[in-house]
């Protein structure tokens, strides 16, 4: 274990973020708490590298709801370091039609960054479609395929 | 509905709020108002208290303190960070520390930083505010929960931060804390009547000085689930316009006030077809849950008005919207008889059931049409504005302000003001709002009148001498208010303001005069600073949205944002409020603390969740016995027990008169006479069927797409007017039976509005332009015919002696 090296100013310094939002990370359990309890603890190499990783998802694009899951699901394969080129786990598929979801998000019921549309067109029947091929196919070849739904529901498929 | 009650805490951790009190006094449109919120800390160990809260957009946050171990503490304004910073040393230190952030311009996050074990703390936020007014009415309002909002899902993170995580507090269905206020109304002499419509008030007379009222809530505490609105109705309109002059060691300041009334509407009216043609309008309806039963039927009948008010040869559209949206005509249509009867059809079938607020969308398809070359294009949206990407929605609006004027109608218990205000002031137009159970139609119709009004242009202010004027643009509508600051050198003395604008191309220009604004009653130069703030703030996100390049002027406009804001002592998007208590080393508290986010209630009738009606059964937190039922109404004893009575009874609408005090505590009674008088207004009980509202917007809507009006002999009868007499002049009339008829119909209809429905001019008047202009035109050749008199002296004698005959 590091031993720990840094007062929060310089791991602020260090990783480019404010200290509400290193503070936030914290509280939010994606960053250890400091070594020593408290708000004058020290920080080690492991907080440094683990801001670093947030800050280097988030210049590929990645929203912190997206990290979160990316962390967990690293923590969960094995403390697997996140490779170059992720491919995306099974969790990071978004909800059904989350692009357009119900209800405002709620804290606490974010979905991840959209890679994956996941639409249940019918009981065991799903439709996934990445955000790259939703790109390439366009709007009215995206809505065609889930029109699908109707169809299904129409020919007696029943769903929700 | 079960699923959003799912995430909500379920309340186990005590909360440390334990309850907010908010005092002001209002005078004119001026308000001043202090929120304090006391904490306790009734577990075994320090925590960190976090309470996020709404203000409204509109105030200048201008104070803040904290009361601790009989302490009092003040605050300073600190840029974010630095702010952030000095909070987080103190606790590292053991101290006490008190942090105000701001979100939203009225969303707003407080940190209690280490609050011991027992200890308790009170933070006090002071504000200052112009408040909206229309007419004689002057209303303020204030917010006492943030609903969940709506944020699309590529909504960017906040500094690392996602933006759901700044603008959200915790959800309960129930919370230990409430509120009390304590609003003194100023000039009580000027007033004729104080009404809330969303809570039962208790008014005692004379305190103090004398010439003021004291507003409470008729239970004391009231649970923070809905906006606090008061309405304070002026017996006379003040001056049209004048600018106040405030001197102090860092210059002459000035406000300017002035309003365009009806009487300056120039109302020689133009050929009908000139008028219409440069005209486009488009009606944007919020069909989310939230606007589920009265709401929902109003602005229907509101928009239906308004609609058969359109002038031929102008081009309109209808959109509603929730999570989807639905627009009427693919791109706008011409107004004419079978366009309006397609319309009046679709909107009848209109329903509040199209789920969330999505706003982006629908206003990116009513932008994506292209307004033809000289139409002027006006947006009016009725909405909740429950959504969080106010940004984005204000930089459509804003980007499209050169050829589109925007209207906005927040709705609710508790609407998004900043969206609401900003949309309006980025569209070049004006907001309203409307609490559930407050009539929809007057208010639309107003906005509705600005729409179709002649548009305002190249506004220039001459302050008399070099200024820094805020906002750089002020907007000029019809009936509304405008307000301006400026700082001018300390040594300028102007005696006179000039205003100069364009009026549909037409040169006009305004003289106002200029006076002391005498002991400090306007707070002038926070109100520029605020003003001065916001546009900055504003100019920056439509400048350099994302734009990291554009660095070394962001740099300038932090700065400028920055020390302005630390110069006046004031809170805004870059500076936060800050207050250090410093402990003895025996005090200190040293190890780790307890975070504890306070818990709110969501809003009521929120999406629906829970409709009114549904919580009136109300009470105040655990431990505290259930505060008197908002079914209270009428009067209250001098004891100041509310009295109650059967829902729907009409007195409990009523306004306080407080002209004629003395004589009017009958048994109906609207007040009760004496040294302390009260009076619980009823709040959720919208006008029984039947009232003058309704009879106006009856008669309304009969409108014909020409601007004339057929009546059936029960429309005649309503008014007391004897259809055979209307036939027999019909017959002695030139022309056409039928058309002559309509003639005699339509003059009616005019003669009435003037005579029984003079108070509400503002929300008629423009909505029957087009049928005066086709009266007009069809009466021409007439001459005096009818008993000798012309048509419109006619009608006014026909509308008269109908209204004797009622009396007697």
């Amino acid at each position: 274990m590091d031993q720990g090296q840094y007062l929060i100013d310089e791991l602020c310094r260090l990783s480019g973020f404010s200290r509400r939002t290193v503070r936030y990370y914290v509280q939010e359990g994606l960053v250890n708490p400091p070594a020593a309890r408290g708000r004058g603890g020290y920080y080690s190499e492991v907080h440094v590298r683990q801001l670093a990783r947030i800050r280097e998802l988030q210049e590929r694009g990645y929203r912190l709801e997206a990290i979160r899951g990316l962390l967990a699901g690293a923590e969960n394969l094995g403390k697997r370091e996140v490779p170059g080129s992720w491919s995306p786990p099974f969790a990071e598929i978004r909800g059904p039609e989350a692009a357009t979801p119900a209800a405002p998000e709620l804290p606490g019921l974010q979905y991840p960054r959209a890679l994956w549309s996941r639409i249940a067109l019918a009981p065991g029947v799903e439709l996934h479609i990445s955000a790259e091929a939703e790109q390439r196919l366009g709007p009215a070849t995206v809505a065609a395929l889930k029109s699908l739904r109707s169809i299904i529901q129409k020919e007696g498929g029943s769903n929700e | 509905m079960s699923d959003v009650f799912g995430l909500i805490s379920n309340g186990t951790n005590p909360v440390p709020l334990q309850g907010v009190c908010v005092s002001g006094s209002i005078l004119g449109r001026g308000a001043r108002v202090k929120v304090a919120q006391r904490f306790r800390n009734e577990e075994a160990d320090a925590l960190e208290a976090v309470y996020r809260f709404p203000l409204p957009e509109s105030a200048a946050v201008c104070g803040f303190a904290a009361m601790v171990g009989g302490r009092r503490i003040s605050g300073s304004v600190e840029e974010q960070d630095k702010a952030f910073e000095l909070y987080d040393d103190a606790l590292a230190r053991g101290d006490g520390a008190f942090l105000l952030d701001q979100e939203r311009p009225n969303i707003f996050t407080l940190s209690v930083g280490s609050l011991p074990a027992g200890a308790e703390a009170v933070v006090e936020i002071e504000y200052v505010a112009l408040l909206d007014q229309r007419c004689r009415e002057v209303r303020f309002s204030l917010p006492t929960t943030i609903s969940p909002r709506y944020l699309p899902a590529d909504t960017p993170d906040e500094d690392g931060i996602p933006a759901s995580h700044r603008i959200h507090p915790e959800y309960a269905a129930s919370v230990p804390y409430g509120l009390s206020v304590e609003i003194a109304v100023r000039g009580a002499s000027c007033v004729e009547s104080v009404e809330s419509p969303s809570h039962p008030i208790n008014i005692t007379m004379g305190q103090g000085n004398g010439d003021e009222l004291t507003v409470r809530f008729a239970s004391d505490v009231a649970r923070m689930d809905r906006d606090f609105v008061l309405t304070v109705t002026q017996r006379a309109k003040e001056a049209a316009g004048r600018v106040w002059r405030s001197v102090d060691e860092r210059g002459t300041w000035l406000q300017l006030d002035m309003a365009l009334d009806e009487a300056d509407e120039p109302e020689s009216a133009p050929a009908p077809s000139s008028h219409g043609s440069g005209r486009e309008v488009i009606f944007v309806l919020d069909c989310s849950g939230s606007m589920q039963g009265d709401s929902i039927s109003q602005a229907r009948r509101a928009l239906e008005v308004c609609l058969r008010a359109l002038e031929k040869g102008s081009r309109f559209n209808v959109v509603r919207f929730g999570n989807t949206f639905q627009s009427l005509f693919p791109q706008p249509r011409e107004y004419g008889e079978k366009t309006l009867g397609e319309a009046l059809g679709w909107l009848r079938a209109v329903d509040a059931d199209l789920g969330g607020t999505e706003v982006l969308q629908p206003l990116q398809h009513v932008y994506g049409a292209a307004v033809p070359k000289g139409v002027s294009r006006s947006v009016l949206l009725l909405t909740d504005g429950q959504v969080g990407n106010e940004a984005e929605v204000v930089e459509l609006v804003r980007s499209h302000v050169a050829g589109t004027r925007f209207f906005c109608v927040g709705i609710g218990a508790g609407p998004n003001d900043h969206l609401v205000r900003g949309l309006a002031r980025a569209g070049g137009g004006a907001a309203a709002f409307i609490f559930p159970g407050e009539r929809i139609e007057p208010r639309v119709l107003s906005l509705f009148r600005q729409a179709v009004s002649p548009r305002i242009s190249k506004l220039q202010i001459d302050w008399g001498g070099a200024d820094e004027q805020a906002p750089l643009e002020p907007i000029l509508l019809l009936g509304e208010p405008m307000s301006a600051w400026a700082r001018v050198p300390r040594g300028a003395a102007p005696a006179g303001v000039t205003v100069k604008a364009e009026v549909e191309g037409k040169a006009e220009a305004w003289q106002l005069p200029v006076v002391d604004a005498g002991s400090g009653q306007l707070p002038i130069p926070t109100l520029w600073a605020r003003e001065r703030i916001r546009g900055l703030e504003e100019a920056h996100q439509a400048g350099g949205r994302g734009s990291r390049q554009a660095r070394p002027k962001a740099e300038t406009w932090r700065q400028e944002v920055i020390a302005l804001a630390r110069e006046f002592g004031l809170s805004c998007s870059l500076t936060s409020w800050i207050a250090i208590e410093e402990r003895e080393e025996k005090d200190r508290q040293t190890g780790e603390l307890v975070l504890r986010k306070v818990p709110v209630l969501v809003t009521l009738g929120w999406h629906g969740m829970e409709r009114f009606g549904a919580a009136l059964s109300s009470y105040v937190g655990a431990g505290t016995a259930p505060s008197a039922p908002v079914t209270t109404l009428g009067l209250a004893p001098a004891d100041g027990r509310p009295v109650r009575g059967a829902p729907g009874e009409r007195s409990s609408q009523e306004p306080l008169y407080l002209g004629r005090p003395t004589r009017s505590a009958s048994a109906s009674g609207k007040i009760i006479a004496g040294q302390s008088l009260r009076f619980s207004a009823e709040a959720f009980q919208p006008d029984a069927g039947g009232t003058d509202t309704d009879l106006l917007m009856s008669v309304l809507s009969l409108q014909r797409v020409d601007g004339g009006f057929d009546l059936t002999t029960g429309d005649l009868k309503r008014f007391g007017i004897s259809a055979s007499a209307i036939a027999r002049a019909a017959a002695s009339a030139p022309g056409d039976r039928a058309e002559a008829l309509r003639v005699l119909h339509t003059a009616l209809v005019l003669a009435l509005l003037e005579a029984r429905f003079a108070d509400a001019r503002e929300t008629w008047f423009s909505t029957v332009k087009k049928s005066r202009a086709w009266l007009k035109k069809a009466s021409a050749d007439w001459g005096p015919v009818l008993e000798g008199k012309t048509v419109a002296r006619w009608a006014k004698a026909v509308v008269v002696s109908a209204a004797s005959a009622r009396m007697i």
